[in-house]
């Protein structure tokens, strides 16, 4: 009798366990370590002996070229078919040939997206460019995300790279605050994603990140908070780091900070633009003790040379989103934002709705 | 791996009094007795309209996908019963109503959705053995959509093979039943669902319940499992295990 009610007892206790992320959406569950997935070209190409390394941060809006997708309010597109996605993710890799990074930092890379057909973006890249070696942190997964018919979503940031990367690890970020258990449940988990690269026996540390876009309360402060911390951390441990990013907010002294031209979205909507009034000086902790791809002092003086975002396919980059730090060494005025063929060389605006940014930094 | 070794252990350290004193409604070749009606919390409500003919419909779920589900004994050969099951569904209103912006947009509000008609036909072939009884059920999903579709599967576990004819005509599946009586008041079910994706998305995919089931009384009983399944979906390979649970009331 106590043996069969035993049995009863552990059956009922496996039943609660199972149950308890029932569309795997919670990544936090298994260690920093063990939620980065790395991957490896299926060819490694020989990277070639320099005193620079060329560092770029882009985001590729997963795939998605300048399709006009129902979250900008410029269209209603949910889902893409595989030919549209190859269609664009050729002209990325395209653009990554021409930057031919050593490090790449990416953010809103697709692996296993019905959006994007399931098609491996970062698979993709690895195998279609020069670069040997990735690391992946999602920060958007669910079995299914039961709104706007999205589906089955794996979506983050990767850091790619001509050389072995080491002590990967993904560090959450803070989740949005305001938002009911359910929508939180099935949102994005921003994270920094963390690892290391060895080059000629000095180790750097490579940071890659994309902070929250549409958060209403203080989660971004909390975010742009957290990753300063690491960064300190890694100070603290006499560590070089370079970090980079999509980090949603704008730099201090932007002469321009609300009411953008490409704003679509009706007030009040899930991803109404709210501006950056109250963020002007979010980024300047991490002017103040890392130096910069593109200064402050460049910015100031032209800050539109440097905008790396825009909605609207049919405009021009408008703001400035995307960043890349170190407490190493760029090399100074390196810093680019590849925003057209006169800017870079080539014309980024069809490839997505960020341009990237690229530096180059000094091998010690 | 080791929840499926535990699953097989309760199943074969079964108690040999089999002591089911009344015909709960089941996924097995046996239907109700004739009059008696049972409703859950989860599943549909159940009556038996005569001693071999028993009709299924799920009072809020028909709302949204008028439905009507049939099980009929036909008779026994060589102490097998056999038996069959047909399901007849208008799949369209529960898939308009998923279809939209926000939260609860299961399918994209863009997507044209036509008037599917959902058919099911299974037979069951069923059998007492060692105090367990034993159903083989081999059965064929068909759907048919009048109008242009460009609706995309529903790619979650569960749904996805039961939905699959939606866009590819037909899902043929086997399955099999065994339910038998744990101790006292406690009975068990093991079912399996192995579904055999046809057409561009061809694969197999395999579901394993097992459940524990409470009679309280012959008017009452408490069900509580897990389900795993694994098998070839969209984005390739899948597996998932989901509790289970429902209470039925018998009257």
């Amino acid at each position: 009798m106590k043996n069969k009610l035993l049995k009863l007892m552990l059956f009922s206790s496996l039943i609660a366990m199972v149950s308890c992320d029932p569309f795997n959406t919670e990544i936090e569950k298994n260690s920093p370590e063990e939620t980065v997935v790395k991957y490896t070209a299926g060819n490694i190409k020989t990277p070639v002996d320099k005193d620079t390394l060329k560092v770029v941060s882009w985001n590729i809006k997963f795939g998605g070229g300048r399709i006009d997708f129902f979250f900008d309010c410029y269209g209603d597109k949910v889902l893409m078919s595989k030919d549209s996605v190859i269609y664009n993710m050729n002209g990325v890799v395209a653009e990554i040939n021409h930057l031919d990074p050593d490090i790449i930092f990416l953010q809103e890379a697709d692996i296993n997206s019905k959006r994007s057909a399931y098609v491996d973006q970062v698979q993709w890249i690895l195998d279609n460019t020069n670069l040997n070696y990735g690391v992946y942190a999602s920060q958007w997964q669910a079995d299914y995300v039961p709104s706007d018919g999205i589906g089955k979503v794996n979506s983050g940031n990767a850091i790619l790279s001509k050389y072995p990367l080491d002590d990967a690890k993904r560090i959450a970020l803070s989740l949005i605050g305001d938002q009911s258990a359910v929508v939180q449940y099935f949102y994005l988990r921003r994270n920094l994603l963390e690892a290391s690269v060895t080059i000629k026996d000095k180790k750097i540390y490579l940071l890659g990140t994309h902070a929250s876009a549409y958060a209403t309360d203080d989660t971004k402060k909390k975010q742009l908070q957290e990753i300063k911390n690491e960064t300190v951390n890694l100070v603290k441990n006499k560590s070089i780091f370079i970090l980079g990013g999509d980090f949603n907010t704008i730099p201090p002294n932007s002469k321009k900070y609300e009411n953008f031209d490409d704003d679509k979205c009706a007030e009040g909507s899930d991803f109404a633009s709210l501006g950056f009034k109250d963020e002007l000086n979010d980024m300047q902790p991490f002017y103040d003790d890392y130096q910069a791809a593109i200064s402050q002092e460049e910015y100031d003086a032209e800050n539109s040379a440097f905008f790396s975002f825009t909605s609207d396919k049919n405009g021009f980059w408008n703001r400035k989103l995307d960043y890349l730090f170190t407490n190493g060494n760029f090399v100074k005025f390196s810093g680019l934002v590849h925003q057209d063929k006169a800017h870079g060389g080539a014309e980024t605006m069809p490839l997505s709705d960020h341009a990237p940014l690229s530096v180059l930094y000094v091998l010690p | 791996m080791k929840s499926k070794i535990f699953i097989l252990i309760l199943f074969f350290s079964a108690q040999s009094i089999f002591a089911q004193n009344v015909q709960w409604s089941d996924n097995s070749a046996r239907t109700l007795e004739k009059s008696r009606k049972e409703i859950g919390i989860f599943s549909p409500f159940t009556m038996g309209l005569t001693e071999s003919l028993e009709l299924s419909v799920h009072p809020i779920w028909f709302f949204m996908t008028p439905h009507i589900h049939i099980k009929k004994y036909w008779t026994e050969i060589s102490s097998f019963q056999i038996s069959s099951l047909h399901r007849l569904s208008y799949e369209t209103p529960i898939l308009k109503m998923l279809s939209k912006s926000g939260t609860g947009g299961v399918l994209p509000p863009t997507r044209e959705i036509p008037q599917f008609i959902k058919l099911n036909n299974a037979l069951l072939i069923g059998k007492s053995y060692k105090e367990q009884y034993i159903t083989l059920q081999l059965g064929v999903d068909f759907a048919y959509g009048f109008g242009n579709s460009t609706m995309p599967d529903i790619e979650y576990f569960l749904v996805y093979p039961r939905t699959y004819a939606l866009n590819h005509l037909y899902t043929p599946y086997v399955a099999l039943d065994v339910t038998g009586n744990l101790y006292k008041k406690i009975d068990y079910n093991y079912h399996t669902d192995n579904f055999f994706l046809t057409g561009e998305n061809a694969g197999f995919i395999t579901e394993q319940a097992f459940q524990l089931i409470w009679r309280k009384s012959e008017k009452f009983n408490v069900r509580i499992g897990a389900i795993y399944t694994i098998g070839d979906f969209p984005y390739g390979k899948g597996n998932k295990i989901l509790p289970t649970i429902d209470c039925l009331w018998a009257f």
